[in-house]
């Protein structure tokens, strides 16, 4: 399998990316920053095609599915989607600080997809009530609206760490220096958040609309139905406090580091609780 | 008295349920209010710019003010552009 051997490549090449942003960090040298983000440009293309190469090796095999259909390939899709959103963040605000901060997230995820021994990384057929078109629409908007929390999480992580410098010394060091700054970082948070909300209402929406043709009704309790109106619920508060009680910074910050235990509840956790949405077994 | 177990027959069925539901167009139509409502509420917010030149003997002051619906921390950004853009226009 190619793909596979390409994957864990992918994998190493994050955990590089990795290395260099943190020496950028220390070093303050422009350098290892433009080394870090071309890495992770490359890792994402190569990641890209190793998808591809994934999804034509299941038409090869006669099964011809996205591949976007158990736990495996959930995981690898949402590292792809936080490398994809964090290098438009990057790309849109030129600030390289927060790497540091998301892309060992996307490296963890690609490491925990590879290594551990639950999860099985072969091409399975699909089990008939994944067989719809709703697949890929319903699972693509999902990892999206995760990929864009973890950004936001990220973002808030980088948000109280600035905060915590602050008190010590009026003028920071070098290291929290460099971080962005609060403000632009909360305007990160948002924005991030905003985006994860509008991918999360699509990602349930779509669902409910596909268990009313796959399971005859539109919501039906089901554990990963509950957490996600729970995920949405937590993103719904934050975004009203922001606008209603005029919210801003360290309280986001917890917010979304909050709403980010809460998504990571509602793709891993709730596997250990019995429901319909049992594939990523 | 003796009991005896004659004969057994394994029977097959299937359960099955029949949903029609008229009312999917309309949910259908929901959900995309919905979606549209939300990306126009977060991505499409109005922003509203003054600026105003005095002049002060030979200097002359430039001030810019702003307002927005919501989202006023990217308005500050946008300010904060444009007033170095006006500086590096001046510098020119």
């Amino acid at each position: 399998m190619k793909h596979l051997m390409m994957l864990s490549w992918v994998t190493f090449v994050y955990f590089a990316s990795f290395v260099l942003y943190l020496l950028r960090m220390i070093s303050g040298k422009e350098f290892w920053g433009r080394a870090a983000s071309f890495l992770a440009w490359s890792g994402l293309a190569a990641q890209t095609l190793a998808l591809i190469l994934r999804w034509k090796a299941s038409y090869d095999l006669g099964m011809g599915h996205v591949p976007l259909t158990n736990l495996f390939e959930s995981m690898v899709f949402f590292a792809w989607a936080i490398i994809m959103i964090y290098l438009i963040v990057e790309w849109r605000t030129k600030n390289k600080s927060l790497g540091v901060f998301i892309v060992p997230l996307a490296f963890l995820a690609m490491a925990y997809a590879s290594i551990s021994p639950d999860i099985n990384n072969r091409i399975e057929p699909l089990i008939p009530a994944l067989q719809s078109n709703w697949l890929t629409t319903h699972v693509v908007t999902c990892f999206m609206g995760y990929a864009a929390f973890t950004v936001a999480f990220g973002c808030g992580l980088l948000y109280l760490l600035k905060n915590m410098g602050k008190d010590d010394t009026e003028k920071p060091s070098g290291f929290l220096g460099r971080l962005p700054s609060p403000a632009m970082l909360d305007a990160l948070i948002y924005q991030s958040t905003a985006l994860g909300f509008v991918f999360l209402t699509i990602g349930i929406m779509t669902g409910s609309i596909w268990a009313h043709y796959a399971w005859g009704s539109y919501w039906s309790w089901d554990p990963k139905e509950t957490w996600s109106l729970i995920t949405w619920l937590i993103y719904a508060i934050m975004l009203h406090a922001r606008y209603v009680r005029g919210w801003r910074g360290k309280r986001l910050a917890v917010l979304a580091i909050i709403g980010f235990v809460c998504v990571l509840f509602t793709y891993l956790g709730v596997n250990y609780l019995p429901g319909l949405h049992s594939y990523l077994k | 008295l003796v009991f005896s177990l004659n004969r057994i027959d394994q029977q097959y069925y299937t359960g099955l349920r029949v949903v029609r539901d008229p009312g999917v167009p309309l949910v259908a139509l929901g959900a995309a209010l919905m979606v549209i409502g939300l990306v126009i509420i977060f991505f499409m917010s109005y922003h509203r710019f003054w600026v105003r030149m005095e002049q002060e003997g030979t200097k002359i002051r430039i001030s810019i003010a702003g307002r927005s619906n919501r989202d006023s921390a990217v308005l500050e950004q946008q300010i904060d552009n444009l007033c170095k853009r006006i500086g590096q226009e001046l510098k020119a």
